[in-house]
């Protein structure tokens, strides 16, 4: 018992024991063992993040992303927020070229403010649901922005012209079946695609409780459970 | 609770005042769809902070 000995040099095995650090360095998961005589000052080079000692840590830095991504991370922020002032203008530009279309068009005279209105409705509800469906919002975004602009907004200044030019360029006498015809249409068709989508919306986006195996579920679960979002794919 | 009573009366007041037509309703109705699509957009860049943080995407369920 006397001859054994406690190791002094190496508490523990390393990978590279035995082989000349010239070689190993070519590994990249090689570390070469520290010297005995650690600095005293500590380095600045490589200093934790805030938010990595775990999920509960309160001091979360927005700037921590500058660190990881450098100006990428900033550029694609800055593009998420000119990406939504491009719908804020896309929305008022169609409301306004609407209501210019349908001024002068009976039954609709304010079809530029009942899409607004639509519109509003829309994503008010988007953004409540954000609230109460947290995990769905990414799914929640999507829906919002296909029915904004998928269904209300470039159909609703479609038939706006259209409405435009039927008023315009066909008689406005009263013996003129197809005219009168189209006029009488053309409102209910207008109401139809503008106004009840906002409708549907609201009932989708407080019945997705109930409905929640929907289309998206099995991708937004992979993407939560790689945690690989919707922008950093 | 102050702020909370406060705040819901200046919403209502405002409600209001919109229902008499004092305020424009598309000067309201593109307002509030601007805090909306702010509210969206930070969303989703909160969405991207915490995805490079390495903080849970999703808080509860």
């Amino acid at each position: 018992m006397s001859d054994f000995q406690a190791p002094t040099s190496k508490a523990t095995p390393s990978i590279g024991d035995g082989y000349s650090p010239e070689l190993m360095s070519q590994f990249s998961s090689y570390k070469e063992a520290p010297e005995a005589t650690p600095p005293t000052e500590p380095t600045t080079s490589r200093q934790p993040l805030a938010s990595a000692k775990g999920p509960r840590t309160p001091n979360f830095k927005r700037a921590d992303f500058l660190r990881v991504e450098g100006p990428r991370g900033v550029s694609a922020r800055a593009t998420v927020w000119l990406r939504h002032l491009g719908y804020f203008i896309a929305v008022i530009l169609a409301t306004s070229i609407t209501q210019a279309a349908l001024s002068h068009v009976a039954n609709t005279a304010s079809g530029g403010l009942w899409m607004l209105g639509a519109l509003t409705v829309i994503y008010v509800t988007a953004t409540i649901g954000t609230i109460y469906f947290p995990d769905a919002r990414h799914e929640l975004m999507e829906e919002a922005r296909h029915y904004a602009f998928g269904i209300i907004m470039i159909p609703g200044v479609t038939l706006a012209i259209l409405m435009w030019a039927a008023s315009h360029f066909m008689s406005n006498s009263s013996t003129d079946v197809f005219a009168h015809t189209l006029g009488i249409a053309l409102p209910i068709v207008y109401v139809a695609t503008v106004l009840i989508p906002a409708v549907l919306f609201v009932l989708l986006v407080s019945g997705r409780r109930y409905f929640s195996m929907s289309r998206g579920d099995d991708e937004k679960a992979m993407r939560t459970y790689t945690r690989q979002g919707f922008l950093q794919q | 609770m102050d702020a909370i009573s406060a705040g819901v009366t200046t919403l209502a007041n405002g409600l209001i005042t919109l229902a008499h037509g004092a305020i424009h309703p598309w000067v309201a109705l593109t307002v509030i769809i601007g805090l909306c699509l702010t509210w969206l957009a930070s969303l989703e860049v909160e969405h991207m902070n915490r995805v490079s943080a390495g903080k849970p995407v999703v808080e509860r369920h």
